[in-house]
């Protein structure tokens, strides 16, 4: 800059040459004494280095601004590359981080790039990238779906299931890059637990609509014969009528049965738990059983110490009672025991149904509290059983904190224990 | 009098069907589960099995196979007792040659009304002009008698009831609708996969004469015309 001064450097050199002498000259005309005149040349020169200075600094300023500029664009370039650089790896991490598998591919659908979360779908530890679909997961449906991604541009869902390493589902979307970028990307989602849910869910619509439709038909069809003339048969029409009244009466247990299932699935019974004594629990159930135990002739005994206390909900323990009790006094044979017996072991409070009935075989036993689980249809039905009384049992004793279980022997008897946090 | 067999574990259930089946003029008999069904329809030898899919041993569906399998029941028709919101054990039913079916909850008037229909159309097998043949295949509705060049083919009600539509019909394209109307008396709500199946297995069971049955793609089939073999 200094070889090739600038037009407006100059004029500000020339001014502040001439300005002293100006300023001289204005000063010794308008002054006469020295003292002013001496004023006078101190002022000039004070101006003349004012206007270098400015000057100066003019030029400096232009300079510094031009390199300044210079910096700024470097600045932005090196903040925009950390940008990128955090952006890539914020990415990179989110990637990781999410439970979905995820491949990219070049247009040939050459795997590029995956994440740790597809080798683990896919149960394998070999290398992922610069493999074909094909070789990686050996279904079509795949292989060509990440084709029409590349080649043709199309979106798909693709579902499969999978036996090895172990058996799964994985739902995929497969997707063009789009834009600029050829090549696909590929989802795996793994929805095993989602397809087993939706089993659960089917198999237990498809047990309640047979086990309403059930009596609904019986009430329909006895319906219908005694209107269509039955009801002049004096021999089997009284029988009919009891028949619908059973099997109406079967039909709003399981509905209620149902509902309440429905309540503590939901959560909408909050149990409470308060120090409650076993024993007044236990002897409110065992007092609503005794009518019917005496009806079969059944010895119905309680065994619970009075200071047996346990943290639970009262009303949801007597109903877990009432339910065991019902069930005993219902599988035990005319003549034989039912006895409720309570003791305390280290921190938790025992509560057993014990009965003298026909027993279960051990087979049964690791299913009998699931929803509709019977060990014979046939009898369960015609003791007036829904299905449903142990599953609720065992959702009360759960929120509850506690846990139940059985021990039985075929042809001695069930005992049916209730585990409780003691008090 | 036709004989029945109802296959129903409910009690209440099985013996309404019974009072009303009994009412209506057959002599029926009644098992509770899938195996005694099985050893009863041998020595009842009833004419229908009225059959529950929801039994507590077998499913429905295998005793439904055991029954289409013997060759002593061959002839007896057999109707589906099914819940609503299971078309494909029904589907799989009619396939594995179940005659008809009802859905749970039926009405008694109506079961009653399809049993007599199936009979009937059983009874009309029977029926006929005389024997009918195509190529070295020969029908013999009296008789209930089929033969492939001279040796007896054993088929079950409706594989033989379909062999007699279609030759009761060369020449025409018969739609699987039509078929499902004709032989099995139902109307297409439906897969008509059913129709595919049986033509398989009277094909297999006819050997190479099952040829001349030609599929009209999309359509459905036709027995080939005599004068095209000439």
């Amino acid at each position: 800059m200094n070889e090739r001064p600038q037009p407006r450097r100059i004029l500000f050199l020339l001014l502040a040459t001439l300005l002293p002498g100006i300023a001289a000259g204005l000063g010794a005309g308008a002054l006469a004494d020295a003292r002013a005149g001496a004023l006078a040349g101190g002022l000039a020169s004070l101006l003349a280095f004012v206007i270098a200075l400015f000057s100066e600094s003019e030029a400096a300023r232009a300079l510094t601004r031009a390199g300044e500029a210079a910096d700024a664009r470097q600045r932005a370039i090196a903040e925009e590359r950390d940008g990128a650089l955090v952006e890539v790896q914020t990415l990179a991490a989110a990637i990781e981080a999410i439970d979905v598998g995820l491949w990219i591919t070049d247009e040939q659908g050459v795997v590029l790039r995956h994440n740790e979360a597809l080798r683990t779908m896919l149960g394998t530890d070999q290398e992922l990238v610069g493999q074909r679909p094909l070789f990686l997961v050996r279904r079509t449906e795949l292989h060509d779906a990440v084709l029409r991604a590349c080649r043709e541009g199309v979106t798909s869902k693709v579902e499969i299931s999978m036996d090895a390493p172990r058996s799964k589902t994985l739902e995929i979307y497969v997707t063009p890059l789009g834009g600029p970028l050829r090549g696909s990307a590929a989802v795996f989602r793994d929805i095993t637990e989602r397809k087993r849910l939706e089993r659960v869910r089917q198999d237990f619509v498809a047990n309640v609509s047979h086990e309403l439709r059930t009596p609904i038909a019986a009430i329909l069809g006895y319906a219908e014969t005694l209107r269509s003339g039955a009801l002049s048969d004096t021999r089997h029409a009284p029988q009919m009528v009891e028949i619908i009244h059973r099997q109406s009466e079967r039909l709003g247990e399981l509905v209620s049965d149902l509902l309440e299932l429905s309540r503590l699935d939901a959560g909408e019974r909050p149990l409470s738990s308060a120090a409650v004594s076993l024993e007044t629990v236990a002897r409110q159930a065992s007092d609503a059983m005794e009518p019917r135990a005496a009806g079969k002739r059944l010895s119905m005994q309680l065994h619970v110490p009075a200071d047996l206390t346990a943290r639970a909900d009262p009303k949801a323990l007597e109903q877990v009672l009432l339910n065991l009790l019902d069930n005993a006094i219902k599988y035990t044979p005319e003549g034989g025991t039912v006895e409720l017996t309570g003791e305390r072991v280290g921190d938790r409070a025992h509560l057993s149904v014990r009965d003298t009935g026909l027993g279960i075989e051990a087979k049964h036993l690791p299913r009998l509290f699931e929803r509709f689980y019977r060990v014979d249809r046939g009898r369960s039905r015609d003791m007036g059983g829904t299905g449903l009384g142990l599953s609720i049992v065992r959702h009360l004793v759960h929120g509850m904190e506690g846990e139940v279980r059985v021990a039985s022997q075929l042809g001695v008897g069930t005992t049916f224990t209730v585990v409780l946090p003691a008090a | 009098m036709s004989r029945i067999l109802i296959v129903e574990d409910e009690q209440d259930l099985a013996n309404l069907l019974t009072y009303n089946l009994s009412a209506a003029g057959f002599e029926t008999e009644t098992s509770h589960t899938g195996a005694a069904a099985l050893s009863r329809a041998k020595a009842f030898k009833p004419d229908l099995v009225l059959l529950d899919l929801m039994l507590p041993d077998l499913p429905g569906s295998e005793v439904l196979r055991l029954i289409k399998e013997d060759p002593n029941l061959r002839r007896t028709a057999v109707v589906m007792v099914t819940a609503k919101g299971q078309e494909s054990d029904r589907v799989q039913g009619l396939e594995l040659g179940a005659d008809d079916y009802v859905v749970k909850p039926f009405s008694v008037r109506e079961l009653a009304l399809r049993v007599k229909a199936v009979l009937r159309r059983m009874a009309r097998d029977s029926e006929g002009t005389g024997v009918l043949a195509a190529g070295t295949i020969r029908l013999d509705p009296a008789r209930h008698e089929v033969t492939v060049a001279g040796h007896e083919v054993a088929l079950t009600a409706l594989e033989f009831r379909l062999l007699k539509t279609l030759l009761e019909r060369p020449g025409r394209v018969q739609t699987r609708e039509v078929l499902l109307s004709d032989v099995w008396g139902i109307e297409a709500e439906i897969t008509t996969r059913t129709v595919d199946t049986h033509i398989k297995r009277l094909r297999e069971k006819l050997g190479a004469a099952g040829d001349i049955i030609e599929t009209v793609r999309g359509v459905g089939y036709k027995l080939a015309s005599p004068d095209k073999d000439a």
